[in-house]
């Protein structure tokens, strides 16, 4: 039974035009001990489907069906009480991107990490305090930069601080939003390195969203690919990369830098994304996709398995099975 | 907003609604310099205005009836300076060439005319010439004002769906956004209705004269009040009744009976009475005796006090002369009688009069001119002596006293005299008797009786009765009887021109300050910015209190003063803004295509700062609205000019108006002022939502 | 630039500040054409007599010297000789008719100022926690009516519904005026009778200057809650009170703290409309009365004008400090 699988979560945001449908029919599932990544365009529906699983929607934002389990529970049916109690931070948490702003800018970075234990677990402050220097020392910041404002540590540190906040009460999935966003390169590769080694360290379950394809493939062993609020492609990190099957993917992976490979130039995916307001019908790549057929203009494609965890939506994939 | 490329480009296609309104706005330029000569020729004729050539005065006329009044003198530059600004721009539309920036100024000449003719101080300046009758400049208000910015911002519709540029596609975005904001919309509606009314001042004032007194009685409610209170609706109105004489007879003793040197007659607006010659010897008095017509009165008694019943008398009478006395007698003697639709009452009797009559000689007539009385010829009369003069019955305390209209306190009850005089509604009618002792040869003191030639004038106008209304107009009266209607909407015009000229005056200074302090840097920057610390830690209520104290109490100082103190915010804020703009790329490529440093700030800037320049300006006007009328209120303001917070002034301190509870005149004033300040506050709300993104709804 | 410099710094200007405004307050009464001292010299004086008085008053002084005693007298503040000099129409001392006008003016001021804190500020909070909803609504609704309404007419306002009208019905709740004259013996002996007479003026001054600082609050704090460690906080697991109180709030104090100090001065020169409306003898309807008179019985004016500026400048000042206070990103610096 996998930690966390998501089943065919809607989830569309209330605007004056109309509902625009940002996370459609979405599944996902994840192991524990595993690492999911999750990639795609801005705006794609990354964002807004952890978001759902979080429970940090914006008002606007409305669930209108799926389940969402969670250690043999479904998140959607707690009550806010519920879920703030048992599941937040304690078993769920969080690396948001931007680390610039992510911490409170006039409280001290350890008083932040001492109330996330505080709020969650009854423990004297001694305790939380000692414990809280403990992953400032454990993600390599030093528990002597507890008594620093944010405004005193530099991007990596924050994020590294951040890092250290979402481990703060032995979370079973930690969710990543764009961890290395506005990090400088080096930074980021220390952040990742440090990721990685917590990963290993403490058998975590990570949830990495990044439209960095590299990153995750660095980092995680599945992957899901979603394009306009639906998961076109999800399944083994290895198996997804070397047989490449929905033609967005492919365009996706074209699109990166091979550090190893040929040189060879970079294709950019023509057209935009589509307005999530009125989506296309059929299958929503169709208007950028080269091998469009006339039933992908109609009907939407089903996910179907291709291969030992490999699951793509595309006609292309389903007529070669048919 | 790149550096502008250096080759020409191809001229853009010119729409066809862009050919008529450029069109139309040059029609405009060329009618307003037409104008201008016509006028400068025209007060050049004028002179002085006290003699004026009489083509001139009957061209002056005409214009002026028509709404197009012919500025004086130096004023006329004003044409000028509109009509070349409108040939200009209108040239510039039709060049398709700067074309938003042209329609933009076009837009604000139009504003400024409006404002200037509309809801200036200019056309008091006419005003003072004559009050009543003349209208706002009306069809220079939409002449030079609306046509010119309603079609200015037409063209820059007919422009902005052709060629989009920047400024066009920002002031389009703004006006989405502004289109959706309910608050701005209903801010820019009362503004607007509150502009529209300052310029129909003149009509909505009814044409009442706003410093006119005793137009009604003091501290009287409106007259609406009565559709609430029917039992207020016989309350007394402001009526002025004449009752003509229609029936008359004299009474002449029997030796002058055909003497032809007595006559008299009854011309319809008086009556005259005369005797004139040397054949008339007489010694007894005799009686004229008029009848009125009656005429309907139609309220309840009016307010004790409230009201006069008179007549005016001219009378040259035959004198006499009593050297022992020293005094001058001349005898007349008048009675009147009121008959109401209960009783007749004697409202004056021979024998007071008399009395009166006796003090009046006394009072007025010198000893030293009496002494060589030699009345040989009729020429020689002592013209002194002539009266012409009105009598009236509330100002009399002797009748009252002698009514018995008196209380306990020896005070004269003017509510029972004023109930016993008016009953009730019904017909009213006057009797007068005037009595005439022509006689000349009457002396107690002295041997020496002479005999003089007679000549005796009188003349009696008709009997009338002034009540003073207990409701009033629109908004009541205040403690002097004016007309507290007229004088709420002619501070609509002074309050609008208050506020948005300090506004003006002060985002000016702040923006020149700003730009040219975030731009130059360096000591300038150092020396402004102090000088804006200074500023800012300045008291400004009580030192503008101590300078308008001091310096002269006028409206215009004091909009001055509000601009001086109010400036030091916005430049900082625009020096902050100025100082990330310099480091844009924009800004460096024109730097580096070599545009000069003016260039770099009027083009690229300015235009830049202007959306904080807006809501702050927006802002600004409701304070300077305030501070003036607070000024105005603790008694700092302009004592001439009728702003709301002068009002509230005199409500305040000579007024009365909370001891009898006079909310008509304290209600009008506080809404008046509350509203107009709600508009802009409203605005400036909206506009700072849009202007500033911080506020926007995220997600 | 050190904290200690930077203060430095901002003295320095305030004291420019008030020389200059100590010597607008000189050159006004000294180029003023009438003469100044017509409230002192009778008309029944022997010439004598009036050179006599004048000298006293040190007004036969060549200018410089006028000049530099006057500053001396301002910048002591009347604690030393002559304490502000003597009153043209008391003949007592400046200083000591300030002192009780300056309790009453304090005490009306701040509770004022209390009010408003109390009232405005959890208004501010309330409606940006609703935002959108019915609550947000009523108080944006008020605060901009009260933005709006210039504060003499809500005073007057106040003043004929609840003074006079009441009183026609015979409901006596706020007095109709007067009643308390000074000075007093000790601030404990007028205390009582103020509070009456205060109550309305100061629930005016409340309910009339809210607006603008809940308007303010909620705007910033709907900004704060839109930040990324809000998010945070709420992923954290805390409770939308902490969140809001805490988190929230914490990060606009600041700013708040620094609107409420800023405001001090423009509350401060208020009291000149406020106390002239309600007919308080404080040190605001003092400065108006010894300037409408005839002639001016400067002293006063000076004096007054002075502890106003005095007053407006050390607020700027403390405002800044504070903001250095509670926002560790900034130690020292602006405020906008």
């Amino acid at each position: 039974m996998p930690l966390l699988s998501i089943e065919n979560l809607k989830m569309y945001f209330y605007t004056l035009r109309g509902w625009v449908r940002a996370v459609d029919d979405v599944s996902l599932s994840l192991e524990k001990g595993d690492s999911l990544g999750i990639a795609g365009e801005s705006g794609c529906g990354k964002t807004s489907a952890i978001l759902t699983l979080l429970r940090l929607l914006p008002r606007n934002g409305k669930v209108f069906g799926g389940k969402i389990n969670f250690a043999g529970k479904d998140l959607l049916k707690l009550s806010d009480r519920e879920f703030s109690k048992e599941i937040r931070w304690k078993k769920i948490s969080t690396v948001f991107q931007g680390a610039m702003n992510s911490l409170h800018p006039t409280i001290k970075v350890g008083d932040q990490i001492v109330e996330s234990i505080t709020i969650h677990e009854s423990v004297s402050k001694e305790e939380a305090v000692k414990r809280a220097g403990k992953l400032l020392d454990l993600v390599g910041i030093g528990a002597s930069r507890f008594d620093r404002y944010p405004h005193e540590l530099s991007g990596g540190m924050k994020q590294r601080t951040m890092i250290a906040m979402s481990l703060a009460c032995n979370p079973e999935l930690v969710v990543l939003d764009e961890p290395t966003t506005a990090l400088d390169v080096i930074i980021a590769a220390q952040v990742l390195k440090v990721i990685k080694e917590l990963q290993q360290k403490l058998n975590l379950s990570t949830l990495l969203i990044s439209h960095d394809l590299s990153m995750i493939a660095e980092t995680c062993n599945k992957i899901a690919i979603m394009y306009a609020g639906k998961v076109v492609e999800q399944g083994d990190i290895v198996s997804v990369f070397k047989e490449t099957l929905h033609p967005y993917t492919q365009k996706l992976i074209a699109a990166f830098p091979s550090v190893l490979g040929r040189k060879t130039e970079l294709s950019s995916i023509h057209g935009f994304p589509p307005d999530l307001l009125t989506p296309p019908p059929g299958c929503r790549f169709h208007p950028r996709c080269d091998y469009a057929m006339e039933i992908c203009r109609k009907e939407e494609p089903p996910v179907i398995s291709a291969g030992k965890d490999h699951y793509v939506a595309c006609w292309l994939v389903g007529g070669r099975k048919e | 907003m790149a550096a502008k490329p250096q080759e020409k480009r191809p001229r853009e296609p010119r729409s066809f609604r862009a050919l008529i309104f450029s069109l139309l706005i040059i029609l405009l330029g060329f009618a307003t310099i037409g104008l201008g000569v016509c006028e400068l020729y025209v007060s050049l004729n004028l002179g002085d205005l006290k003699n004026p050539e009489p083509w001139a005065a009957d061209l002056w006329a005409l214009f002026a009836n028509s709404g197009l009044m012919l500025l004086p003198h130096l004023y006329s530059i004003m044409d000028f300076v509109i009509g070349s600004i409108f040939i200009l721009c209108g040239y510039l539309i039709f060049r398709v060439k700067h074309m938003e920036f042209a329609a933009l100024t076009a837009f604000a000449t139009g504003l400024v005319a409006l404002f200037v003719y509309g809801i200036g101080d200019w056309w008091t300046y006419v005003a003072r010439i004559k009050y009543e009758g003349l209208a706002v400049m009306y069809l220079r208000v939409i002449l030079q004002g609306a046509v010119p910015i309603i079609v200015s911002a037409l063209s820059l519709t007919a422009q902005r769906q052709e060629a989009k540029t920047l400024m066009g596609r920002r002031i389009r975005s703004f006006w989405e956004d502004f289109s959706h904001n309910k608050i701005g919309l209903v801010g820019m509606a009362i503004l607007f209705t509150y502009i529209i009314a300052a310029v129909l001042v003149p009509v909505l004032s009814l044409g009442v004269n706003p410093e006119k007194t005793d137009l009604a009685d003091e501290l009287v409610p409106p007259s609406w009040i009565d559709f609430f209170y029917p039992s207020l609706r016989d309350l007394p109105r402001t009526l002025h009744q004449e009752y003509n004489f229609t029936d008359y007879f004299v009474t002449l003793p029997e030796s002058i009976k055909n003497d032809p040197s007595v006559t008299w007659s009854w011309n319809g607006r008086s009556f005259e009475f005369n005797i004139s010659g040397l054949s008339y010897n007489e010694s007894a008095p005799f009686r004229i005796s008029l009848e009125t017509v009656s005429d309907y009165y139609p309220y309840n008694p009016p307010r004790g006090g409230g009201f006069i019943i008179g007549f005016t008398l001219e009378v040259d009478p035959h004198q006499y002369y009593s050297p022992s006395e020293k005094i001058a007698r001349a005898f007349y003697n008048v009675e009147l009688n009121m008959t109401s639709p209960v009783n007749t009452t004697n409202l004056w009797d021979a024998e007071w009069y008399n009395k009166r009559q006796y003090y009046y000689s006394q009072s007025i007539t010198p000893r030293q001119e009496l002494m060589p009385l030699n009345i040989s010829s009729p020429d020689k009369r002592l013209q002194k002596t002539k009266i012409n003069e009105t009598f009236q019955l509330t100002s009399d305390l002797y009748w009252s006293h002698k009514m018995g209209f008196v209380n306990k306190d020896g005070a004269v009850d003017w509510q029972s005299l004023s109930n016993a005089l008016f009953p009730q509604k019904g017909n009213y009618s006057y009797q007068m008797y005037f009595y005439i002792n022509a006689t000349a040869t009457y002396s107690r003191t002295t041997d020496t009786t002479t005999i003089y030639p007679i000549y005796y004038f009188a003349r009696i106008k008709p009997i009338f009765l002034d009540v003073k209304g207990m409701l009033h107009g629109i908004m009541g009266t205040d403690h002097l009887g004016r007309d507290i209607w007229s004088r709420i909407v002619h501070g609509i015009k002074i309050s609008l021109a208050i506020g948005l000229a300090s506004a003006v005056a002060s985002s000016f200074i702040g923006v020149m300050v700003g730009v040219v302090a975030g731009y130059l840097g360096g000591t300038v920057d150092e020396l402004m910015m102090r000088l804006v610390d200074i500023l800012l830690c300045l008291p400004v209520l009580p030192l503008l209190i101590v300078l308008v104290y001091m310096y002269g109490q006028n409206v215009w100082y004091i909009v001055i003063l509000i601009a001086i103190f109010g400036w030091q915010g916005l430049s900082r804020v625009i020096r902050s803004q100025v100082l990330s703009l310099r480091e844009a790329a924009f800004v460096e490529c024109a730097t580096a295509s070599g545009a000069s440093r003016t260039y770099i700030m009027i083009r690229h800037l300015i235009p830049n700062v202007l959306p904080i320049v807006l809501s702050d300006f927006v802002l600004s006007v409701p304070g300077g609205i305030m501070t003036e009328a607070g000024l105005s209120f603790i008694g700092f303001g302009d004592p001439t000019t009728p702003t709301w917070g002068r009002e509230f002034n005199i409500m305040w301190t000579e007024g009365g108006a909370f001891a009898v509870f006079a909310w008509w005149w304290f209600v009008p004033p506080a809404i008046a002022i509350t509203v107009l300040c709600l508009a802009f506050v409203f605005l400036g709300h909206a506009v700072d939502e849009i202007v500033n993104p911080r506020l926007r709804r995220r997600r | 630039m050190t904290l200690r410099k930077y203060l430095a710094k901002r003295i320095v200007v305030g004291i420019i500040t008030l020389l200059i405004v100590a010597t607008l307050n000189f050159v006004i009464f000294v180029l003023q054409p009438s003469d100044p001292t017509r409230y002192l010299l009778q008309p029944g004086m022997k010439p004598e007599q009036k050179e006599m008085i004048a000298r006293e008053y040190g007004l036969r002084d060549p200018l410089d010297v006028r000049y530099f005693k006057y500053l001396r007298n301002m910048f002591s503040y009347g604690l030393i000789p002559p304490y502000f000099g003597i009153s043209f129409k008391s003949k007592q001392t400046v200083a000591s008719e300030m002192s009780w006008r300056m309790q009453l003016t304090v005490l009306l001021l701040g509770s004022a100022m209390i009010g408003r804190t109390i009232v405005g500020i959890p208004a501010g909070i309330f409606a940006a926690a609703k935002r959108g909803g019915k609550l947000d609504v009523a108080i944006m609704g008020c605060a901009l009516l009260t933005f709006g309404i210039p504060i003499f007419v809500l005073q007057l306002l106040s003043i004929f519904f609840f003074s006079y009208l009441a009183n026609i019905y015979g409901i006596r709740i706020f007095p109709t005026g007067g009643g308390l004259g000074g000075p007093y013996k000790s601030f404990w002996d007028f205390l009582p009778g103020a509070a009456w007479h205060l109550s309305l003026p100061i629930l005016v001054l409340t309910f009339g200057g809210f607006g603008g600082w809940a308007l303010y609050t909620r705007n910033m704090l709907i900004d704060a809650l839109t930040q990324d460690y809000i998010v945070t906080a709420r992923a954290k697991g805390l409770s939308e009170r902490t969140v809001l109180y805490k988190h929230a709030f914490k990060s606009i104090l600041p700013p708040v703290a620094t609107m409420i100090t800023l405001s001090i001065p423009g509350i401060v020169t208020g009291a000149i409309i406020t106390e002239t409306i309600f007919g308080l003898e404080g040190i605001g309807k003092w400065y108006v009365e010894s300037l409408s008179r005839g002639s001016p019985n400067y002293p006063v004016v000076q004096a007054v004008l002075f502890i106003f500026a005095t007053l407006t400048i050390m607020f700027n000042i403390i405002a800044d400090l504070l903001y250095g206070v509670l926002d560790p990103r900034i130690r020292v610096g602006a405020r906008r």
